[in-house]
């Protein structure tokens, strides 16, 4: 099957797929997460999310599809979020976990890649092969009848990509998708990642990871995006090379 | 709960609605039974056997599970063999009361025993060989409200994340205990149980945080609150042949049992 051809609009078009536009947010308890942030990502483009724990990062990825919703405008491949397209935007923005574990909660791996297709309405054959699908591409195709809780980290991390996948978004949105991983686990997500055409926004304090993936990586401070590396910083992340001091070279690549 | 069945046996292909029809028709026909209809009791345990060979289940795995409860009924059947007129086996005094065992009060526990026993046989081949989202979702086209299976399946999610993290929580604990002289428990009764309560709130809160993480990662997958199986279910013509010959074979034994005791 040819993946993704049948997904993507035509490369002439330019509408950006995400715009934040002033985009602030502040958790019940009155803590200010989000602070007028503004960004934009164009289609197919790789851009990485960075900054120190508490920066907000995770809060962003979830205004990305409507699970947190605060103030400003969250436009999505030209659709601005609201009510009424929350949940054909959840189709289009596939968002991974942190935690693999807050991701794989039915009891097999089946269901589990199952569960987005059969909310979009799909008949049965169609979740099927969206799920042997899904699972080829990340190379987990044996999987399908396994327990997800009883799986190693690298490959719970496999599969919560998987349950997105399945869904074909044209946006990914990862929080974190290299903690805890091994060097292999690492450098074989890495290579999935490259080769997946979807637009992406990876928050990760992993430099060198988002170095790999992304051509650029905004820098979120406090809820407010300070700055923005380039390509070339981001294969050369000496702390010299900016003024961020938490992002350093990490020791793995 | 259910994750031992054979997916492919008999059993477990029959539509949710079926087996829930006829486990309901069973535990009915079981509780009605005369207290001395032993050959009925006896027919309703070999149709269980049946299913069981059907399912491919383990009958000792069956048997381990039904006996888990068999304390609790034991406790409730304890006073029935003195309450029962009859004739007396034996009698004796406990404290400032007068007990006499008779033969019908006998003859009550061990009915008691056998409906609480089968009842609980029916329960239990009916999780082994019926996944839970097939349960809920048939209980909902039963006519069951749909905010109640909705409630009922993310019960049993979260079930699994409350063992996950009670188990945690206990692993840490593990590690920062010493080891205590045989027979000695750790520190004062009152310390124990207040630091039981803080790990009981704690789980509480853990749960609760990550209830929330999963309850977020399916709306993003698109959850509407409404149950879907990958298996959707058509009530086949098989499905009504096992079903009418289960519930017809429930009233045969239970109408013999009225006529002849």
């Amino acid at each position: 099957m040819e993946p993704w051809t049948d997904l993507f609009r035509n490369p002439a078009d330019e509408t950006p797929a995400i715009v934040l536009r002033r985009v602030s947010f502040r958790y019940p308890d009155g803590h200010v997460a989000l602070s007028d942030i503004s960004l934009e990502v164009a289609p197919g483009e790789k851009v990485g999310l960075v900054g120190p724990n508490g920066a907000g990062k995770s809060t962003l990825l979830l205004q990305l599809n409507g699970i947190l919703r605060g103030e400003g405008h969250v436009i999505i491949e030209g659709l601005e979020l609201n009510p009424r397209n929350v949940r054909l935007i959840r189709s289009k923005v596939g968002l991974v976990f942190q935690d693999p574990d807050d991701q794989l909660f039915s009891p097999t791996v089946l269901e589990d890649v199952a569960f987005g297709p059969l909310y979009m309405g799909l008949p049965e054959e169609e979740v099927l092969a969206r799920v042997r699908w899904a699972l080829e591409q990340v190379q987990m195709e044996d999987y399908l009848h396994r327990m997800p809780q009883h799986l190693s980290l690298g490959e719970k991390r496999k599969i919560a990509l998987a349950t997105v996948l399945s869904m074909k978004p044209t946006i990914l949105a990862l929080d974190e998708p290299s903690a805890g991983l091994d060097v292999a686990g690492r450098r074989n997500l890495i290579t999935l990642l490259q080769r997946l055409p979807q637009t992406m926004l990876i928050a990760s304090h992993d430099l060198a990871f988002v170095g790999e993936i992304c051509s650029r990586a905004i820098v979120l401070e406090q809820g407010r995006v300070t700055g923005e590396l380039t390509a070339q910083q981001l294969q050369d992340a000496r702390p010299e090379a900016h003024p961020w001091p938490y992002i350093t070279v990490p020791a793995l690549s | 709960m259910n994750t031992e069945h054979d997916a492919h046996s008999p059993a477990r292909r029959l539509d949710a609605r079926a087996k829930l029809i006829l486990a309901l028709g069973l535990l009915i026909g079981i509780n009605l039974t005369p207290a001395q209809a032993w050959p009925a009791y006896l027919g309703y345990g070999l149709f269980l056997g049946l299913v069981i060979l059907l399912a491919r289940l383990s009958p000792r795995q069956v048997l381990a599970r039904s006996l888990l409860a068999l304390p609790f009924v034991l406790l409730a059947a304890a006073g029935a063999p003195f309450t029962r007129e009859g004739t007396p086996l034996w009698s004796g005094h406990l404290g400032g009361w007068r007990l006499t065992l008779t033969d019908v009060g006998l003859w009550r526990v061990g009915a008691l025993l056998a409906r609480s026993w089968l009842s609980l046989g029916v329960a239990i081949l009916l999780g082994l060989t019926t996944p839970f989202a097939e349960l809920a979702q048939a209980l909902g086209s039963l006519g069951v409200p749909q905010v109640l299976t909705a409630t009922m399946l993310l019960m049993y999610r979260y079930l699994r994340v409350l063992v996950e993290e009670a188990r945690r929580l206990l692993r840490a604990r593990e590690a920062r205990s010493g080891e205590l002289a045989p027979g000695r428990g750790g520190g004062r009764l009152t310390w124990r149980a207040r630091v039981t309560g803080q790990m009981i709130g704690t789980l509480f809160l853990r749960t609760y945080e990550r209830s929330e993480r999963i309850y977020q990662a399916m709306l993003a997958r698109g959850f509407d609150g409404h149950i879907r199986t990958l298996r959707r279910p058509r009530f086949a013509y098989r499905d009504g042949l096992v079903l009418g010959a289960g519930l017809a074979l429930t009233a045969l034994l239970t109408g013999f049992a009225h006529l002849a005791w």
